[in-house]
């Protein structure tokens, strides 16, 4: 079992819907965001251009340097590929936000805490979508098990021109996206 | 996009700063004690006391930087992780320094030029070495932050390092009046090795990551050089930090210029590590170009509005 | 109640889309809002708004009880007053002008959405006004009212899902109805569906266009001449349909002739060889359909000749009531629809004829109105909504009641609107409202608008009330709603506060339904479902679509004087306009007012939605409005270069009308000579006494209404295609 994330890029229209049900999901402090949704492009000279929008949540990355540089063990892989932090063990030192190349961890303030995307892991638990997931209109994000060939993600995964996020930095991530 | 890396600010580029100058510090005088060349008795005992409380204070910065201090010990958890290893480092070099001042302080009865107190001070130069060490390989672990290469940064904040533990020797004994000392006039001499060496060690740092192929080496060089960075890289680093202290030494070395010149130098080791700790830059994220706000902002004007509609509240439906 | 956990089934009322809500109710307290997977359009999904809902219902800042002026007109101090007492004194003030001045000398404007509007017509011709305005004008209303004119329906229910190619024109669903932009995708996804994206702007949509054709702002009227002219030269027109079911192809055909691409070339700025590619691909797809966009409601006095030649385009080329094509849904056979709600036929034609506008935008007022329903009803059995499609003017409303002229005009009641920012030309409709007698405002929100009110009502929002999805009545289907909560605090729904007026006013009769839910059962009854309440129809039916029916013109034949499409217009010829299609340069553009151009060198488009903020709303959500804290003008960069404006900057934009300010967003989306401002803005965070920061940035502010410039058949202004400059503000 590995859990993973397809998100097509060439449907996400940018509306932030992902990044607003998240925060209001994990009740997050107003302005702290998970999923950010962020616009690349236009690029080139009117009319000939070419843009897109690029979501980014936790790439759970399988070779995850927030784990790795974890001095308390709080960051965390779980056996189904999930990164989480316990937040009860995160001393607040601010490594794994130091090391993740995908800017994806957010300090709490007020609970001295870094937190982040833990890909709804109780919803998946309960055959429940990630929220994010759910909530897309343009159905641009997929989840499901990227060892199972059968799956909707392993077979958008085969189909198309799809990879993740810098995978020069040896991150190896369990997020994918389909590039336009 | 960042504009500078702020996730470890003020408090973490102090913390590497006096631990590596508390380190070096001591190292200096253990090193200088362990090959019989003594420097007085004050001076030694004054400078490793010092270097014990700058790496203590160093210490604390480090358990300000926590979001939650309460649980500190935890960090002890992982040996695997080098943020455990460095904390490990540090503990380990404080209670090395601390037995080893206690030799220089006829107070405890275990005191004098013993074998017992080379010992400890080789046991405490080891630890020192890797206190000093390990912050390179730390911040080279960042993949996504190509400023930071371990590998360069090691010897890069090893001979800055030493520059300062040397510095704030020459300080300690031009203070306790121990500046004649022949051993200082050696260090002297070594001091201006170390500043021409961290020249070219800094010129090769930065001519490299300029060419090096990920865009965020490049924009932090762009930061040092030219950008945010740029005053305490020119003014503070390359001038404060090397140009001025070579002057002096031209200026003789009375135990006043001696004092100065450190000063200098240290001001500069200061710089170093805040300019290169906030120059290491992550790699933007796809379309981070076109952001305008930075996270912080997003805090804060979060705050403002929420404050004005509970003021709002109260004028709309209170009664 | 206690302990008790429901789910209702609940609909967004945050824009058109009306997406299907599940909301999980505990105690009588809403804990969650998520989207209802069963819901055809949402799919189970939300958009930022949905998803924030109960943001927008617990947030500390809505009116929550009337509110009464005490201060000065616009000075911000008010007391709070019972339902009873304001209701009370309303009423009496409105038979006081309607016994001194009549019935016209009381007005209404409501907004988009979130209301039911049969229910304020039926207040007003109750009343005897026919003064109703909303932005009709500039919203859908000149596209579906020409449609009518010509091929007896709006063409507005476009099935993608079969269609070959479909263009969306001056539309941008992937910022404003984002399930519409998934049909889309989705269609190409599993058909191949060509999409042709017709935008000045390299909108989200357009970014997904297979052929994206960047016309200058406002010339879409050339471009749609241009397609007839390459579609009827080269024979590309459905031959059999043109020749049973039309009238008026030769002259239509003649009428083209000089509206070659060379020609449109020049005016859209868009090459003749790429105007006449889109064009066969148009055509030679079948079957093709053409979406409703908003823009080209917006273009001043060209609006309606965009629409008609549009309309002739789809006729010819087969695409009417189509599998695929532009299906003309007509209105739903059986349930009570809008219009059998209005009571229309209580307003004395002495009345009728005083209706603001009436006299010279004659399509969208109630000298069209009766023409186009004399037919709809012979051949559909019902007709139009006069909410809507028979209103009054608003510049001419504005007029009226600043000049007294062709009438006093005392009292306006405003509800779901906040004209401050939504209608053109602010400075003059603030004018207005400074001077009325008597302004009521029901909101959710102490908006620019209502700090001007004389009341300020508190409205409930969806949530809060149930909705009955019927697209005003004009569609075949219809999607029932519950409320999740009762109303909070004092909150009302607007239903409830026409039929308490109305009881006030002597109406009593004709409100015999205690609530929204009794007068949604009442209209429902006929579809003979059996239910015995409505909360029971959205629990077990909840959606209702009649029968889809195909080629329905070929029994019924089509609903104009002739039976047939009239590609040359009888019922525009007889309210005095052009029956044929024919160019219309919009009121400002360099071709139209070269000297203005000199001195206002850019083109501005004025608007445009953007997420998450729906029209003027949602500035006070903080968790949306941290998602787009300021408003951007959008600069190609080679202009922005010229002006030394660096992006994030702030821009005056300057009209003769105005100038506001917004931040440089400086993109190569939009060409050199062109500047995009976003619409709606004020700043609730701000003063009360700067209104809200009403001035600072709200783009209306720069744009004109003087009707000579408007729609001659419709009265739509112009917002996107304005003359403007920009300049870095300093300091
Ligand atoms: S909800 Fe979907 S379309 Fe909207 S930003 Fe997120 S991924 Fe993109
Ligand atoms: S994306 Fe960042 S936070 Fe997530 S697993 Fe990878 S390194 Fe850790
Ligand atoms: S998976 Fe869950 S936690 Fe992660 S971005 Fe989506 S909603 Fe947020």
């Amino acid at each position: 079992m590995h859990w993973g994330m397809v998100i097509d890029l060439r449907r996400c229209v940018g509306c932030h819907a992902c990044t607003v049900a998240c925060q209001i999901e994990n009740n997050l402090p107003l302005g702290e965001t998970w999923n950010k949704v962020l616009t690349v492009g236009p690029e080139g000279d009117f009319p000939l251009l070419v843009s897109h929008f690029f979501p980014r949540p936790c790439m759970h990355c399988e070779d995850a340097p927030c784990v790795d540089g974890c001095p308390t063990g709080a960051s965390q892989k779980r056996p189904d590929g999930i990164i989480i932090v316990d937040g009860e063990r995160c001393i607040g030192c601010k490594f794994c936000m130091l090391v993740c190349p995908y800017g994806v961890r957010q300090f709490e303030a007020d609970k001295g805490i870094v937190q982040k995307c833990h890909l709804c892991y109780e919803r998946l638990e309960q055959g429940e979508m990630p929220r994010c997931v759910e909530t897309c209109q343009l159905k641009a994000r997929h989840v499901g098990d990227l060892d199972d060939p059968g799956s909707e993600v392993a077979a958008l995964l085969k189909q198309a021109n799809a990879r993740p996020l810098y995978p020069h930095l040896g991150t190896k991530p369990s997020v994918y996206y389909i590039f336009p | 996009m960042e504009d500078k890396q702020a996730i470890w600010g003020r408090l973490a580029a102090g913390y590497f700063f006096c631990a590596a100058l508390g380190a070096m510090v001591f190292a200096v005088i253990a090193f200088l004690d362990i090959i019989s060349s003594p420097l007085d008795g004050k001076a030694s005992g004054t400078g490793s006391f010092l270097g014990l409380a700058v790496a203590g204070l160093g210490g604390l910065l480090l358990l300000a930087e926590l979001g939650n201090k309460k649980r500190f010990l935890l960090v002890f958890s992982r040996m695997q992780s080098i943020m455990t290893k460095g904390a490990l480092f540090l503990a380990c070099f404080i209670v090395l320094a601390a037995i080893y001042t206690s030799f220089w302080f006829d107070i405890f009865p275990w005191a004098g030029a013993n074998a017992g107190r080379r010992v400890i001070g080789f046991l405490g130069i080891i630890f020192a070495v890797a206190l000093v060490m390990y912050p390179g390989l730390e911040l080279g672990e960042a993949r996504g932050r190509s400023f930071w290469n371990g590998s360069a940064l090691v010897p890069l904040w090893l001979t800055a390092a030493l520059t300062s533990g040397l510095a704030g020797v020459i300080l300690v004994a031009a203070v306790t009046g121990a500046s004649i000392a022949p051993a200082i006039a050696l260090l002297d001499k070594i001091l201006l090795a170390l500043i021409v060496t961290k020249v070219i060690l800094i010129a090769a740092y930065i001519m490299g990551m300029r060419r090096a192929a990920p865009e965020e080496a490049r924009r932090s060089v762009a930061t040092l050089l030219s950008g945010s960075l740029k005053n305490i890289f020119w003014w503070g680093i390359v001038v404060c930090g090397h140009i001025i202290p070579c002057f002096l030494y031209f200026g003789g070395s009375g135990a006043g210029i001696l004092a100065i010149k450190s000063l200098f130098v240290l001001a500069g080791e200061a710089c170093l590590r805040a300019a290169f700790l906030q120059a290491g830059v992550r790699v933007s994220l796809p379309g981070e170009d076109n952001e305008w706000y930075q996270e912080e902002e997003i805090a804060v004007l979060a705050a403002r509005l929420e404050q004005t509609w509970q003021e709002r509240a109260a004028w709309l439906n209170g009664k | 109640m206690a302990g008790t956990i429901e789910v209702k089934k609940a609909a967004c009322y945050f824009c058109h889309m009306n997406c299907g809500m599940l909301v999980h109710v505990e105690d009588g307290v809403v804990k969650k809002v998520t989207g209802d997977p069963e819901h055809p359009f949402n799919q189970g999904a939300q958009c930022p708004r949905g998803a924030a809902a109960m943001d927008h219902l617990n947030h500390i800042n809505r009116v929550n009880y009337p509110l009464k002026r005490v201060g000065e007109r616009g000075e911000g101090k008010f007391k709070r007053v019972s339902w009873e007492e304001a209701l009370e004194d309303i009423a009496t003030r409105l038979k006081k002008y309607k016994e001194e001045y009549g019935a016209e000398s009381i007005a209404t404007a409501g907004g988009t959405n979130r209301t039911d509007d049969w229910a304020r017509r039926r207040f007003f011709n109750l009343l005897g006004s026919p003064n109703v305005v909303h932005t009709s004008p500039v919203c859908w209303i000149p596209n579906f009212l020409i449609e009518t004119a010509i091929y007896g329906w709006s063409a507005f229910d476009p099935e993608i899902m079969g269609s070959r190619c479909v263009v969306v024109w001056g539309h941008n669903p992937g910022a404003s109805y984002l399930p519409e932009m998934r049909g889309l995708l989705e269609a190409r996804e599993n058909n191949g569906t060509k999409i042709i994206v017709i935008d000045p702007r390299y909108s989200e949509t357009a970014a997904r266009a297979d052929i994206w054709l960047p016309i200058r702002p406002g010339s879409d009227c050339a471009l749609a001449l241009a397609w007839l002219n390459v579609i009827i030269n080269e024979e590309l027109y459905d031959a059999d349909f043109v020749e049973n079911w039309t009238v008026g192809f030769e002259e239509l055909r003649e009428r083209v002739q000089e509206y070659t691409p060379e020609w449109a070339a020049e005016k859209t700025w868009v090459p003749a060889e790429k105007i006449a590619m889109a064009a066969r691909t148009y055509a030679t797809s079948r079957p093709a359909c053409i979406q409703w966009g908003v823009a080209t409601d917006q273009l001043g006095r060209a609006t309606s000749a965009v629409a008609q030649a549009r309309a002739v385009l789809r006729a010819i080329c087969g695409n009417l009531d189509v599998p695929g094509g532009d299906v003309m849904p007509g209105p739903h056979p059986t349930f009570i629809t809008d219009v059998e709600m209005e009571l229309n036929e209580l307003l004395p034609e002495e009345q009728r004829a005083k209706q603001l506008g009436a006299d010279r935008f004659k399509l969208s007022t109630w000298p069209g109105y009766k023409l186009l329903n004399e037919q709809l009803e012979r051949v559909w059995g019902k007709g139009l909504p006069a909410e809507w499609m028979c209103e009054a003017s608003p510049p001419v409303l504005w007029r009226a009641i600043l000049t007294g002229k062709p009438y006093p005009v005392k009292a306006l009641i405003v509800l779901a609107d906040n004209p401050l920012t939504s209608y053109a030309n602010s400075r003059l409709v603030y004018e207005a409202l400074s001077k009325l007698d008597l302004l009521v405002v029901m909101d959710y929100w102490l908006t620019p608008t209502a700090l001007m009110a004389d009341y300020v009502l508190p409205a409930a929002s969806w949530l809060e009330r149930p909705v009955l999805t019927t697209t005003y009545g004009v569609s075949d289907w219809l999607i029932a709603s519950e409320r999740a909560v009762q109303p909070l605090y004092e909150r009302k729904t607007d239903y409830d506060f026409w039929r308490a007026l109305g009881i006030k006013m002597g109406q009593e009769e004709y409100w015999p339904w205690l609530t929204n839910e009794e007068v949604f059962q009442y209209r429902l009854e006929a579809l003979g479902y059996g239910l015995e309440t409505y909360e029971d129809f959205v629990q077990g039916v909840r959606f209702d679509f009649a029968p889809r029916e195909y080629y329905k013109y070929v029994e019924k034949g089509f609903a104009t004087p002739s039976g047939k499409v009239e590609l040359k217009s009888s019922i525009l010829e007889t309210l005095g306009y052009d029956p044929l299609p024919h160019y219309v340069e919009p009121p400002f553009s360099p071709e139209a007012t070269p000297e203005l151009a000199r001195d206002y060198p850019l083109i501005l488009i004025a608007g445009g939605g953007f997420m998450p903020f729906y029209h003027s709303e949602h500035r006070q959500i903080t968790r949306l409005r941290l998602l787009h804290p300021q408003p951007r003008v959008a600069i190609n960069p080679e202009l922005a270069q010229k002006l030394g404006i660096k992006e994030g900057d702030w821009v005056w934009i300057e009209t003769p009308k105005g100038k506001v300010k917004q931040r440089a967003k400086i993109t190569t989306a939009i060409p050199p000579g062109v500047v995009q401002a976003e619409r709606g803005w004020w700043y609730p965070e701000k003063g009360a006494g700067e209104l809200f920061g009403v001035w600072e940035s709200n783009i209306n502010a720069c744009l004109d209404d003087d009707p000579d410039t408007c729609d001659p058949a419709c009265g739509s202004w112009c917002t996107r295609s304005v003359l403007c400059r920009i300049a870095k503000v300093e300091g």
